[in-house]
């Protein structure tokens, strides 16, 4: 499949006097056509940064992007004929005109006559049910609307790529998931490449294909969405148990295991162990056998992708997620 | 064809949002006449006895409206930038097809347009109320103001660079409505440097024209490329200008924030 997006070894720096921060640090990726590719991280993780440097809108220090292999350094232009983008919510809207007015007119600026538009125009209104708001200043619409407004905009000029900066931002849980099913829809019908940036790990897990995590400008996991899930599942189990663990069956099963919880209750106490191998949990049993303790039940735990990125912003140091 | 839709698209809604504000648009315009009539009976008591002042009236009718252009001309640009900016929307006119410029210019065209329409209307009331004859030749007004407005545009392009950099800018707006009055004010016959001034020279054809009858013929081939050369050096020293701030305000990330 053909890469048309590759960032490579991206690096962007504010610096206002004394003040200096590397808010994207030596990042690499690529998305594939037709694909819907998520970055996924905390505020002020640099999500925001990356997309307005393959806009065009940002300059950047180091590396490049290339759009459909233009440069957006030295080709912006060029590289502008295949993207589209919804930046900071709904603001690419014009909330004082309708969302037919505002259809035409984004259609037009980009060189669109209204004659050439008007069947994608009527398809894009009935794909995003906003046929009977069609003549309603955008104004008066609910947040939820104006991001389909927003949306539907960035599709108008029929552009391969759509980015895609926090879509499902301040929606209720109806209208974000509405919002996840048309971004999959429009990719699937549309063959559009959607890049996404979210702090909302249901969104991620729901319509994208593959997933950078990024923390403090740099990538801390970039993989498919089920491998991340498969990988950090591996092994993961839960005992569930009555009774005390003594001092024996502790140092014995903390040479097995990766890492060992112990959550204790008041009727019955639970153990969280991660293995490196599943057959090491003949081994636990064996010592859990000897132990005085009663087994209740033993369930492998399945981790969504939440508890990944929690897991993982934890390993690279960072206590404050949102 | 990319250039001409996107042309008729900045058309449109210019169009839409001129309906939309009417009410502003008509309350400005009356302030506006009202200003003119307290300050007009003000000249005329005092010129009554002053052959001098009497004569000058026309020319203080003609420079009020020439004023009131020249000021939505150039505050027109910066206001629409720093607008587009507060909104959010800047960053999408970033993006199109056509470089930001060309809707730029596209802005400034139809704005030209609108600016001549309130100017006529202006003038008509203004001769109706104050019974003063004017050569009302409006085809060689609005070439001149065409063109002229121009070099307005460049300034106001200047002050946009400076909206999106410093994102306050009213007061310096509110200073240079004072500098315009003094150029609109100060002749180039008392003062020849004046000239050099943005719209100065298109100023002073326009009050040939309207005072003296004059028609586009009537100037030579040297106040055309005068004109022209005063309009092009200001529209390309604010479209450097401004790019100047353009280039600072990519590197900061500033384009979308207000």
């Amino acid at each position: 499949m053909k890469e048309i997006l590759q960032i490579s070894n991206l690096e962007k720096v504010y610096s206002n006097g004394s003040f200096v921060k590397k808010a994207v640090d030596n990042i690499s990726f690529s998305v594939n056509t037709g694909e819907i590719f998520g970055l996924l991280g905390p505020n002020g993780a640099g999500k925001t940064s990356i997309i307005k440097c393959i806009c065009g809108l940002l300059d950047y220090e180091g590396g490049d992007v290339l759009v459909n292999g233009y440069s957006m350094k030295s080709k912006r232009r060029k590289g502008l004929k295949y993207i589209s983008a919804v930046l900071e919510g709904n603001r690419n809207i014009y909330w004082r005109m309708t969302v037919d007015e505002n259809l035409d007119f984004f259609s037009g600026i980009n060189g669109m006559s209204r004659s050439s538009i008007k069947d994608r125009k009527e398809y894009l209104l009935q794909q995003f049910q906003l046929q009977e708001q069609r003549n309603q200043v955008v104004n008066k619409l609910s947040r939820g609307m104006k991001q389909k407004v927003a949306i539907a905009i960035s599709l108008i000029t029929n552009k391969d790529i759509v980015l895609l900066d926090e879509p499902t931002l301040g929606l209720d849980v109806a209208m974000s998931h509405e919002m996840r099913k048309l971004l999959r829809s429009v990719a699937k019908e549309e063959g559009k490449t959607i890049l996404l940036s979210t702090h909302d790990m249901n969104v991620v897990e729901e319509t994208c294909d593959r997933l950078v995590i990024i923390n403090e400008g740099q990538i801390i996991a970039k993989d498919t969405v089920s491998n991340l899930k498969t990988v950090f599942n591996n092994d993961i189990y839960q005992i569930s148990y009555i009774g005390v663990i003594n001092n024996s069956l502790m140092s014995g099963m903390e040479k097995i295991v990766v890492k060992l919880e112990i959550k204790e209750g008041e009727d019955h106490s639970k153990m969280i162990i991660h293995l490196h191998e599943a057959t090491e949990l003949f081994r636990i049993f064996e010592m859990i056998k000897e132990a005085p303790i009663k087994l209740i039940s033993i369930d492998r735990v399945t981790k969504n992708l939440e508890g990944i990125f929690l897991d993982l912003l934890k390993e690279a140091g960072t206590h404050e997620v949102f | 064809m990319k250039y001409f839709n996107s042309f008729i698209a900045v058309c449109k809604k210019e169009w839409i949002e001129l309906k939309r504000y009417w009410f502003n648009t008509v309350v400005g315009l009356c302030m506006f006449l009202l200003m003119f009539m307290a300050l007009f009976s003000g000249a005329k008591s005092i010129g009554q006895n002053n052959f001098s002042l009497m004569d000058s009236l026309e020319g203080f009718l003609i420079g009020y409206a020439l004023w009131f252009l020249a000021m939505g001309a150039f505050a027109d640009t910066a206001h629409a930038i720093i607008d587009e900016s507060r909104k959010g929307t800047l960053e999408q006119l970033y993006m199109t097809d056509v470089p930001f410029t060309w809707l730029l210019i596209s802005k400034n065209m139809i704005s030209t347009i609108i600016y001549s329409i309130i100017f006529v209307v202006i003038i008509l009331i203004q001769t109706k109320v104050t019974g003063i004859t004017l050569n009302l030749d409006f085809i060689s007004v609005f070439i001149t103001l065409f063109i002229g407005l121009f070099s307005l545009y460049g300034i106001g392009l200047i002050l946009a660079g400076l909206g999106l950099i410093f994102k306050k800018i009213q007061n310096l707006l509110g200073v240079t409505q004072f500098i315009l009055v003094g150029i609109m004010i100060v002749s180039p016959t008392s003062l020849p440097f004046v000239r050099l001034l943005p719209f100065v020279e298109g100023r002073e054809m326009i009050m040939d024209i309207m005072r003296n009858g004059y028609s586009l013929w009537d100037f030579s081939i040297y106040n055309w490329l005068f004109l022209l050369a005063n309009s092009i050096f200001y529209l390309v020293v604010g479209i450097y200008g401004y790019k100047i701030a353009e280039m600072q305000v990519l590197k900061r990330g500033m384009l979308g924030q207000y």
